[in-house]
């Protein structure tokens, strides 16, 4: 493979738009994206097409009266149309927010439900969906003003679209890139999903950070099937490979779901050498492989796949590489990063010769002294933290403790950081902004430690679950919960427990009783709450627990105390 | 298919759900009971339902089948693995 790196210069940009378009000046026959259908068909986007389809699109979207700087919410299964529209927002300078489309799993009154709580949230003026929603749609978003658009969407539609609108560029934001590019949801439930704005600037930095770090070449090819609607999938798996000039696969989330090993297929198919995977992932096809036969399978061309957007478990990483190392997967392959959707994507990474470095520590010390001091690998009490790399080029990492101090390395403490791809605030909620933004430090609320330069995330101040990568508030499902009859409202915790058989974190419930319930009472509350969670959420809790109501601590000032919970929980367990 | 073969495929597939996806071997699962819709399985355990369908019953369902359709109860899934056992069918990936 050519050692040849790409060179991306986010200056020479003032939109999202230009380097698209460039590319498509320059080598327009050029294959730009290979869309995987579920029936495993596959669809070829040269440049051209891709441009000229996003022109129309463009196009389409001015004709539904959407104006530049509007919102418009993408509610689009995996296909060409999701792809062209949000490429056409790009160039008429509209803001587009893609959201998950209605799962095989959920019905279509939930779904609607949740995509109102969208628009309310956005004052959102535009949906565009597939056809079987819009009736519903509509009828749910009559009074908000915002419009449903219907299309095809089967990936059959008008293949090149000659008579996309010719001054479309007229509208290209000329500010200098301060201009909001894209709306970002971060946590894909509840009736408050925080909006995180993007600038064309921010995206246009992290891109070139991104490119720079990983040292993306000129014949890399990325295989990604994280979805479109997770910062992951859509800046790693779309945006940084159209600008990179490199070709992207994508692969639908569900096709994935259902079988992860495809994934690994498409990677060989196509001599893949990039792809993403949460770290639940790479247990999830692990789990899947295990005892299939899988003789003339080949990961030799795999260079990257990174791990990132959830806690990284050694014990996953390891696996992973025992399992595939036979079918000539690399241990060097095995790269990490931390990031977030306020910063883009990607804070740190790092990879290497034998993959990502690893840190024992001594886990009492980590938890006494707030100190993560070295202990022999492997020892009693030792635990292994799997670094989640360097700040990325044109970023700056520091920990601090809670008056804001930057703390020595191997202390414990609030990860913050600077950063030229940092968000332009929270959707209409400057407050929220304010509270995370200070001094020019974001402050992620998570916990880590710094040694030798690599940043190790080792847990979390603020009050989230990660499931699969998918941020969920805990207050979300407790206001679910606290709303079923004969569960108290004000007595009901929901913790986020990590599952080292799932790599991933579980939902445990502990539940408050209003009054005390028979077994069989206590059995149709769980059903009713699981039920409801599912239906509002699409996410299921691992454990339901009922308590007596005055079994859940609250803080002095009557909120509910989660890490106080967390360990009588981890007590009850222990002791059962 | 025969009754009695129908009969243990169903106890089967009850069995390792309860067991190693519910966690609850006691759990008095019923066999028209949602079990996705329901919140008591989530979307990950599909797959590894499909999995065990695929080694234990021999039956393959194909992934764009895995839907709440054919996957929400045990009734549900017995009526799939009925058909795909009547005729064959063939989409292999993996």
């Amino acid at each position: 493979m050519s050692d040849s790196r790409v060179e991306f210069r986010a200056a020479r940009y003032r939109s999202l738009g230009e380097p698209l378009l460039e590319w498509f000046r320059a080598d327009p026959e050029r294959i730009a994206l290979i869309i995987v259908h579920d029936d495993e068909s596959e669809e070829t986007l040269t440049v051209r097409q891709l441009h000229l389809q996003a022109c129309a699109c463009a196009g389409t979207l001015r004709e539904n009266g959407l104006r530049p700087g509007e919102i418009a919410i993408l509610a689009l299964r995996h296909c060409r149309e999701l792809l062209a529209f949000f490429w056409g927002c790009i160039y008429a300078g509209m803001v587009p927010a893609i959201v998950a489309y209605k799962g095989p799993m959920t019905t279509a009154a939930a779904y609607i439900q949740r995509l109102k709580d969208h628009v309310g949230n956005t004052g959102c003026r535009l949906v565009v969906t597939l056809p079987e929603l819009k009736a519903g749609a509509e009828e749910a978003l009559a009074a908000t003003g915002c419009r449903v658009m219907a299309i095809r969407g089967g990936g059959d539609g008008g293949a090149d679209a000659p008579g996309a609108a010719a001054d479309i560029f007229s509208s290209l934001p000329r500010s200098g890139g301060e201009d909001i590019a894209y709306l970002q949801f971060s946590s894909g439930s509840s009736g408050s999903p925080k909006g995180v704005l993007l600038s064309h600037r921010a995206i246009l930095n992290q891109v070139q950070s991104y490119i720079t770090t990983i040292g993306i070449k000129e014949d890399d090819k990325v295989v990604n099937w994280l979805p479109l609607y997770h910062d992951f999938g859509l800046f790693g798996g779309l945006v940084i490979p159209l600008f990179a000039s490199i070709p992207s696969v994508l692969l639908s989330p569900f096709k994935w779901l259902r079988n992860p090993l495809f994934h690994l297929r498409l990677i060989q198919r196509h001599a893949g050498t990039i792809s993403f995977m949460p770290n639940s992932a790479l247990n999830h096809t692990v789990r899947f492989a295990a005892g299939r036969d899988l003789r003339d399978l080949d990961l030799s061309s795999l260079r990257l796949l990174i791990n990132g957007s959830e806690p990284i478990l050694y014990e996953s990483q390891q696996e992973f590489l025992h399992s595939f190392a036979r079918f000539g997967f690399r241990e060097s392959a095995l790269a990490s990063g931390y990031g977030m959707a306020e910063n883009t994507l990607g804070v740190s990474y790092c990879a290497g010769d034998r993959g990502n470095p690893v840190d024992w520590v001594s886990a009492g010390t980590m938890q006494s002294r707030q100190e993560a001091l070295p202990a022999p690998p492997r020892a009693e009490g030792a635990k292994p933290n799997v670094s989640s790399g360097k700040a990325m080029e044109n970023m700056e990492i520091a920990i601090a403790n809670a008056s804001g101090r930057h703390l020595p390395e191997r202390s414990i403490g609030e990860i913050v950081f600077k950063s030229p791809s940092l968000f332009s605030g929270y959707h209409g909620d400057p407050g929220r902004t304010a509270a995370v933004l200070k001094g020019g430090w974001y402050h992620s609320g998570d916990l880590g430690y710094i040694a030798a330069g690599h940043l190790y995330v080792c847990g979390r101040k603020k009050d989230l679950i990660i499931v699969g990568g998918h941020n969920i508030h805990p207050e979300d499902l407790e206001r679910i919960a606290g709303g079923v009859p004969g569960i108290h409202a004000d007595r009901v915790v929901a913790l986020g427990v990590l599952d080292k058989a799932l790599g991933t974190e579980k939902i445990v419930m502990l539940c408050g009783l209003e009054k005390p319930a028979s077994e069989e009472e206590q059995a149709a509350l769980e059903k009713e709450l699981r039920q409801r969670i599912f239906s509002r959420m699409e996410i299921t809790p691992a454990e339901v627990r009922f308590v007596e109501k005055n079994w859940i601590e609250r803080t002095q000032n009557g909120k509910i105390a989660r890490p106080a919970n967390l360990e009588k929980y981890e007590k009850l367990i222990r002791g059962a | 298919m025969e009754a009695t073969e129908a009969r243990t495929i169903r106890q089967k597939l009850k069995t390792y759900i309860t067991a190693e996806i519910i966690k609850n071997a006691e759990y008095p699962l019923r066999d028209d009971e949602p079990l996705i819709s329901g919140g008591l399985i989530d979307s990950f355990s599909i797959a590894h339902i499909a999995v065990f369908i695929e080694t234990e019953i021999g039956v393959r369902i194909p992934d764009t089948d895995l839907t709440l359709d054919t996957m929400d109860s045990i009734d549900r899934m017995c009526a799939r693995i009925a058909v795909a056992m009547a005729g064959p069918e063939d989409r292999r990936s993996p």
